[in-house]
């Protein structure tokens, strides 16, 4: 993952939107996602992501199925109901994050 | 490009042989390790060993990293264990268990539940252990998590209630521990369950 502690104290957020929006995913899968929405710019280790998920799903937020794909198995990750409830509330709280970044760093930008 | 049985047994045995002894990790880094060189064959052209050679050379350290973490799967098994206790009826449960040992139940017959308690929670690890290694021959994170969750209940039962013979707790300590004892076994043949659909 790229080497900030900003992006670092986003990844939960980041993955748990991911599955919002996608639904179900398997780790490899999330990694590509990141690479491809942002150019590129944004890298997530395995190192970073898999502990992540499995704190979350620790946390009840994730749940997992298990699928056969391709001669092996593969291990999707999705919200559960009290998961969605949680990304919601992480969003608000990173869009109000970004908001007061913007007032600080450029208020001529400021909205 | 997709990779054979023969490819996906090869990075099975590879991981093996780099100390990934639990089966369920074992699988999703093997799903995440074909995953990348399926894509890195059919962008760089290249055939599987070398693929495999050339992602394994930059993310092995990474792979593995969860691998050689020694504490915190089973904190966070710990956590999701107790996470399960958060419930309404749970605090009834505890509530009608502290009564039933305090009015209901004579002193010698508590001392005696702590006995049985006590060897309970042992015979169960005992028998975790005995089928983990002699009758699966396999080891999964997602299990050791939770007998480490028994671990810590022997250890609260040991720290409230004495040893076997020796009981120094009292109702309320008695019905706490029966009480997470029960939890555990009910969260433990719910996982048990929850394995066997994932890796059937």
């Amino acid at each position: 993952m790229k080497s900030s502690q900003l992006y670092k104290g986003s990844l939960n957020t980041i993955i748990m939107k991911l599955l919002e929006e996608q639904g179900k995913m398997y780790g490899y899968e999330i990694t590509q996602k990141v690479k491809l929405l942002t150019n590129g710019d944004l890298k997530i280790t395995e190192g970073a992501l898999y502990p992540a998920l499995h704190k979350l799903e620790a946390e009840g937020w994730l749940e997992v199925e298990v699928e056969k794909v391709d001669n092996r198995l593969r291990k999707y990750y999705k919200l559960t109901q009290t998961g969605k409830k949680e990304t919601v509330n992480r969003l608000a709280e990173l869009e109000d994050f970004i908001r007061n970044m913007q007032n600080v760093v450029n208020p001529k930008l400021a909205f | 490009m997709k990779l054979n049985s023969q490819n996906i047994y090869f990075i099975d045995q590879y991981l093996q042989k780099s100390d990934v002894i639990f089966v369920d990790v074992r699988a999703e880094l093997t799903d995440h390790i074909a995953t990348a060189v399926e894509d890195k064959m059919s962008l760089e052209d290249l055939d599987f060993y070398d693929a495999f050679k050339a992602y394994m050379v930059v993310h092995k350290k990474e792979l593995l990293a969860r691998n050689n973490s020694l504490f915190r799967p089973y904190l966070e098994g710990v956590s999701q264990f107790f996470r399960t206790l958060i419930q309404w009826y749970n605090l009834i449960i505890l509530v009608l268990l502290v009564f039933c040992f305090q009015f209901l139940v004579n002193e010698s017959n508590i001392i005696n539940l702590n006995k049985t308690l006590f060897i309970a929670i042992l015979f169960f690890g005992f028998c975790n252990t005995f089928f983990t290694y002699f009758v699966f021959k396999k080891r999964y994170l997602f299990l050791e998590k939770i007998s480490f969750v028994l671990g810590l209940v022997y250890f609260i039962s040991l720290i409230f209630n004495g040893f076997y013979d020796n009981f120094q707790g009292n109702s309320l300590t008695l019905g706490i521990v029966f009480f997470l004892f029960l939890a555990f076994v009910i969260h433990y043949f719910k996982t048990i369950s929850q394995l066997k659909n994932q890796y059937r």
